[in-house]
């Protein structure tokens, strides 16, 4: 190789390195956070719908209880999605956006949207629903 | 000498990502152990039976992690039903596997979760 064909390689090593960096390490490392950051908030969104529709699935209806001597055992609507609503609220879940609570028969279904911030590719929205079915005599 | 000061460089981020990685999956590791141990300690039949369930759930969930001096406090306020129950999950994640990236960011990291869960208002409760 001649003084001048190496003259004119050099420098050639960081014009790859920067390409390296700017088209690899970056968005690899941007995309390790934020990835990270989704799977957290998408794991803390589903135990606290979870928990939610637990709670809210334990919620017994008294009256009818009551007045069939213990033989009619169900859920009471109304205060599930009170109670589901409670403990959405308790949680304080960290950018949770909405949650909607629905029952049906004996079963509370709780919806929530989590917005994730992230470091780089602004804010994602995450979407779960969980159920739980009020269970008796297990 | 080019290629050398280079390759220092890109090492430098190479480490880095892996430490910022592994941050990332303790950091994770303790808000699962939190909200864990929030949500096991509300459906405890008694105060005492909360700490337990709670610190339980938490060794569970931190379980494989490398969380180092890792501490749970919950705090019940009395343990009323439909009170709110606080899990606070506490611990470090040590750097001393990448000693160039530990010069910049510490040998240690702290990692803290607050967690809040409602106490079961309808729990049976034992002494």
């Amino acid at each position: 190789m001649t003084t001048s064909r190496r003259h004119k390689q050099e420098g050639q090593v960081l014009v790859l390195s920067a390409l390296v960096m700017a088209f690899l390490f970056l968005p690899l490392a941007i995309f390790v956070i934020d990835t990270g950051l989704v799977e957290a908030g998408y794991a803390q969104l589903g135990e606290t719908l979870q928990a939610s529709a637990e709670d809210g699935a334990s919620s017994i209806d008294e009256a009818a209880f009551r007045g069939s001597d213990g033989r009619t055992v169900r859920l009471d609507s109304a205060q599930a999605k009170q109670v589901a609503d409670q403990s959405m609220r308790v949680s304080q879940l960290r950018g949770l956006d909405s949650w909607t609570v629905k029952t049906q028969a004996n079963t509370v279904t709780v919806e929530g949207k989590l917005k994730v911030k992230l470091l780089v590719l602004g804010t994602a929205t995450l979407s779960e629903s969980r159920s739980a079915t009020f269970a008796f005599g297990q | 000498m080019e290629w050398a000061a280079v390759s220092f460089v890109l090492l430098l981020f190479a480490l880095g990502l892996l430490a910022v990685g592994q941050v990332i999956g303790e950091y994770m590791a303790v808000r699962s152990a939190a909200t864990q141990a929030a949500f096991a300690a509300a459906r405890a039949p008694s105060a005492g039976a909360a700490q337990q369930a709670g610190q339980a759930s938490a060794g569970e969930a931190i379980k494989g992690s490398q969380v180092e001096d890792f501490k749970l406090t919950i705090e019940s306020d009395g343990f009323q039903r439909g009170g709110t129950l606080t899990a606070t999950a506490d611990g470090y994640v040590s750097l001393a596997a990448y000693p160039i990236v530990a010069q910049f960011l510490g040998r240690r990291i702290e990692l803290k979760w607050h967690a809040h869960a409602l106490i079961e208002p309808y729990r049976s409760r034992t002494p």
